[in-house]
């Protein structure tokens, strides 16, 4: 592991007129590391998630990919270093899943050593590991929500990006499929990508992310590895709703129930 | 008569779809329209030039163009007006093709349906289906498109100038006449009509009175208009020894304010132009018409569209309808 | 719709195929019929006679200046006005990311109208035969960057929002041509309702050639940004995950489409809905894939319009129906199943 982070960020700040969405965040994720970002709605995670990609330049501090600022990056180059994957990707018109997903390659495209047969090997391992090879052929549009979010998730997958970003990539997935993906994620990170998702289920994040970030109000109420920021007081006052922290019966790592 | 009911119809698509109801600021902006016909009559037989050639006449357009006729068997008129004057020099039987402004000789009817203006003006396959060796119309003709459409078939379009005043009728006919080769009939012909304008002018210069008059022409009550000095007919109402009481503009909006300002004590339309508004009933619930001179007393004059401002061979005729209709006490002298 | 792979790709096949033998058709068809009617023998013996061939069938001169004087020009002009108004807008259902965007719809066929009308009503001045084009692509470029502007919210375009805006745009453009039409000499008259009706009635070479430059222009710079029209469906800030620079896609896009629009509208005046029919049938058959869309779309609005003026000219024979009422009649129809549609499957953004 090299000395510096995939994805970095140093005292950034964000702001809207006088409206301060985010204040002194300073995170880093190595390359093979899964942040997880919690915190109630209107945190500042989806902000944070935007100056992490790219799309948003921070008022304040600095976002560097790989030791260079993100700012510096064209947007070509930058494709082939991040892939994003929004809450919801809505499309009026009716692609294919596949051609969705074979559209995650077009950064690639510039690059000689790319070819036609990498891309359909790259597309169909993506869609193999989401489990959407059987929607291949099915209209985009006409899948339901979970599925859409796989296919999606496919897409990212087929950008081949050192560094991978998620916005609630569970948030319409059922049971099996939010375990499914987010061991998906694991085994990308073990693989060597950073991974940083935004994630609302916080027993999902405990379980399967090595750090979290929880933000309140922009700012960085707690981060570290799960068993450190799920401290029972600060989930519950941040969350404004009484919690418990305890120890998950099967898994290590904490579980919070609502009490 | 094309002119003038192409910008009427042009109007009244304007108006609708410019959705609005000011259609007073509209009409007034078309004014300028007329003033430019009028004066361009003074220079027509400098401009239109005719000589023999060896193989056919050679004739330099109101368009400016440059138009060698060498076969006048199938001959297209697109005005009304010219029709009268072919079927009058004796080459009707040449007449292959008329458009919807002929409505006279009887004849001219006979010829199958008529060119139809398209959107107000013509389009150049109806055109060419005749079959003509020779088309023949006024300065007004247009767009230059469609005439250059007819020219690019191989086929003369001859474009002669306007005339709207009572001595710019012989220029026409002798144009006319010039172009299928038939002047000494045109010579005739522009005399007998000289004599007849002047027959009626010198009856109606008898008169002891100048009854005030004012002209009205309609597309429908969208498209109301009020002739003034320098309109055709402004010659017409002095030929007729009555002073033409408009105002404003040679071509005006007819609205309220204008009437009061005229206060005809005679109003003269067109068939069509009445027909279009709904019979003389309708004429006369116009606005500001009841309270004008002619409207107290219903005194309006109806006269054929074609006759009355085609300025024509039948314009003599036309003329001294119009002296007796305003000076009635004249009919014993005539 | 099964969208299945296959099966588009089966039907990609025919597309094409079927694209150019309607368009042979219609073309015999268009340079044939009207008020003066030529056989199809001889309309294709007079094309081969001005190719230097001699298929040894009659005509007379006089059909061979109607066909090849009158109504080729006219024919190629409506190819490319059509081809025109089928590319860009299958282009700007891609960028606006809404399946009902359409030269006239959104209103930059009515800016296209103003800005020609204003360069005639002025005098073209040193700009000549190309007055009319330039000012169609200036009043169409404004439109869109307006449009753009202002329909988009979030990256998106909700369909009510760039309904409404093109109705606003193309109320102010008609009622400003309204005013230029009477405000200047007499003649132009005429010119207002060529604006408002859409007509070929007055085409000649001299009058399509800058037409067909831009169009052309146009047309041959579309198909590069398929792929990242593409992408652009996916999303604004999809796109640029992507890789794709998304403002500069976007302003040259609007360029290359305020040129075809310009061009297109500065010689036939507003032919309403070809933008939405023809992409909307091509579509069918190719799947959204601007790769085989834009180019089919192009074509598909040629051949529609072909039709489409070859029923102008002999519906009424000899009277000459405006082809933008034409249009208007079968795409209005289809314009407001089309927004139920959009409403009924993505609700307000379409």
């Amino acid at each position: 592991m090299g000395m510096t982070p995939a994805l970095s960020v140093r005292a950034a700040g964000y702001q809207i007129g006088s409206a301060a969405l985010l204040s002194d965040v300073t995170l880093a994720v190595p390359a093979g590391g899964l942040l997880g970002i919690i915190g109630p709605n209107g945190a500042g995670k989806t902000s944070l998630l935007s100056l992490l990609a790219g799309d948003r330049s921070p008022s304040t501090g600095i976002v560097e990919l790989a030791g260079t600022a993100i700012g510096d990056f064209r947007p070509a180059e930058l494709a082939r270093r991040r892939a994003v994957l929004p809450q919801q990707t809505l499309v009026p018109f009716p692609f294919t899943a596949r051609d969705i997903v074979r559209m995650g390659r077009h950064p690639h495209h510039a690059d000689p050593a790319n070819s036609r047969q990498r891309d359909d090997a790259v597309v169909a391992e993506a869609m193999a590991e989401t489990d959407t090879l059987h929607l291949s052929n099915r209209v985009y549009p006409s899948l339901s929500a979970g599925e859409q979010t796989r296919v999606a998730l496919a897409r990212v997958f087929a950008q081949e990006t050192p560094v991978i970003l998620l916005d609630e990539p569970t948030a319409t997935l059922d049971i099996h499929h939010q375990e499914q993906t987010m061991r998906l994620l694991r085994t990308r990170a073990a693989a060597g990508t950073a991974i940083v998702a935004v994630l609302h289920d916080l027993n999902l994040a405990a379980a399967y992310a090595d750090q979290l970030v929880l933000l309140a109000s922009g700012r960085v109420a707690a981060q570290g590895t799960p068993r450190e920021v799920f401290d029972q007081q600060l989930l519950s006052s941040t969350y404004q709703q009484s919690m418990r922290v305890m120890d998950h019966p099967h898994r290590d790592c904490p579980l919070v129930v609502v009490e | 008569m094309r002119r003038i009911a192409s910008l009427a119809a042009a109007l009244v698509v304007i108006v609708a779809a410019c959705g609005g109801d000011d259609t007073s600021d509209t009409v007034t902006e078309t004014t300028p329209a007329p003033a430019t016909t009028t004066t361009s009559t003074t220079q027509a037989p400098t401009t239109t030039t005719t000589e023999p050639m060896t193989d056919g006449v050679t004739f330099v357009g109101a368009d400016g163009a440059e138009t060698v006729i060498t076969d006048t068997s199938r001959i297209v008129s697109l005005n009304g007006d010219i029709t009268e004057i072919l079927f009058e020099l004796g080459v009707g039987d040449q007449v292959v093709g008329v458009d919807v402004t002929t409505t006279y000789p009887p004849e001219a009817l006979q010829l199958g349906p008529p060119l139809p203006p398209a959107r107000g003006f013509l389009t150049a396959e109806p055109v060419i289906a005749l079959d003509p060796t020779l088309v023949i119309g006024d300065a007004q003709i247009g767009p230059a498109e469609v005439v250059d459409q007819i020219r690019s078939a191989g086929i003369p379009v001859a474009l002669i100038e306007l005339q709207t005043t009572l001595e710019g009728i012989r220029t026409k006919i002798e144009t006319v006449a010039m172009i299928v080769g038939e002047e000494e009939a045109g010579a005739a012909l522009a005399d007998r009509v000289d004599a007849e304008v002047a027959e009626a002018t010198e009856l109606a210069a008898t008169a002891a009175e100048q009854p005030g008059v004012a002209f009205v022409y309609a597309r429908g009550p969208e498209a109301l208009l009020l002739f003034g000095p320098g309109s055709p007919t402004s010659a017409l109402i002095a030929g007729a020894n009555a002073t033409d009481t408009v105002l404003g503009p040679p071509v005006g909006p007819l609205t309220p304010e204008a009437l009061a300002a005229a206060n005809p004590e005679v109003f003269v339309t067109t068939a069509d132009a009445l027909g279009s508004l709904g019979g003389p009933d309708a004429f006369f619930e116009l606005p500001g018409v009841a309270q004008t001179t002619a409207g107290e007393n219903r005194s309006l004059l109806v006269y054929d569209d074609a006759l009355f401002l085609g300025f024509g061979p039948r314009t003599g005729e036309a003329l001294k309808a119009f002296v007796l209709d305003l000076h009635p006490e004249l009919a014993d002298n005539s | 719709m099964t969208g299945e792979r296959p099966a588009a790709q089966r039907r990609r096949r025919w597309l094409w195929p079927i694209l150019i033998g309607t368009g042979l058709a219609a073309v015999i068809a268009n340079l044939g019929f009207g008020a003066f009617d030529v056989g199809p023998d001889r309309v294709v013996a007079i094309l081969f006679d001005h190719a230097g061939v001699d298929l040894g069938i009659e005509f007379t001169p006089r059909e061979d200046a109607v066909v090849w004087s009158l109504r080729l020009p006219r024919l190629v002009l409506a190819f490319f006005v059509g081809a025109a108004l089928g590319g860009t807008g299958a282009a700007l259902q891609g960028l606006f990311r809404n399946p009902l965007a359409d030269p006239q719809i959104i209103g930059l066929s009515g800016g296209a109208a103003l800005g020609a009308g204003v360069v005639l009503a002025i005098g073209p001045g040193v700009l000549g035969r190309f007055g009319g084009p330039i000012g169609g692509f200036a009043g169409a470029l404004g439109v869109a960057l307006a449009v753009y502007t202002l329909a988009r919210y979030e990256g998106r375009t909700e369909v009510v929002n760039l309904v409404l805006t093109g109705v606003a745009v193309s109320a102010v453009a008609g009622a400003a041509i309204g005013y230029l039409s009477v405000a200047v000499d007499t003649p132009r008259l005429q010119t207002a309702l060529f604006w408002f009706l859409g007509s070929f009635t007055l085409s000649t070479w001299e009058s399509a050639r800058p037409t067909l430059l831009f169009v052309a222009v146009s047309l041959a710079l579309l198909p590069r940004y398929a792929t990242r029209l593409n992408l652009l469906l996916l999303g604004e800030a999809e796109a640029r995950h992507l890789g794709v620079n998304v403002e500069r896609v976007r302003t040259m896009l609007l360029v290359v489409i305020a040129l075809g629009v310009g061009g297109a509208v500065a010689a036939a005046g507003i032919i309403g809905f070809v933008g939405l029919l023809a992409p909307h049938a091509v579509r069918l058959v190719t799947g959204p894939d601007h790769r085989y869309l834009l180019p089919a779309s192009a074509v598909g609005g040629g051949v529609l319009v072909l039709i489409a003026d070859l029923a102008a000219r002999t519906l009424a024979s000899p009277v000459e129906i405006p082809v933008g009422l034409l249009t208007a009649l079968v795409g209005g129809p289809f314009f407001l199943w089309l927004l139920h549609r959009t409403r009924a499957e993505y609700g307000a953004w379409g």
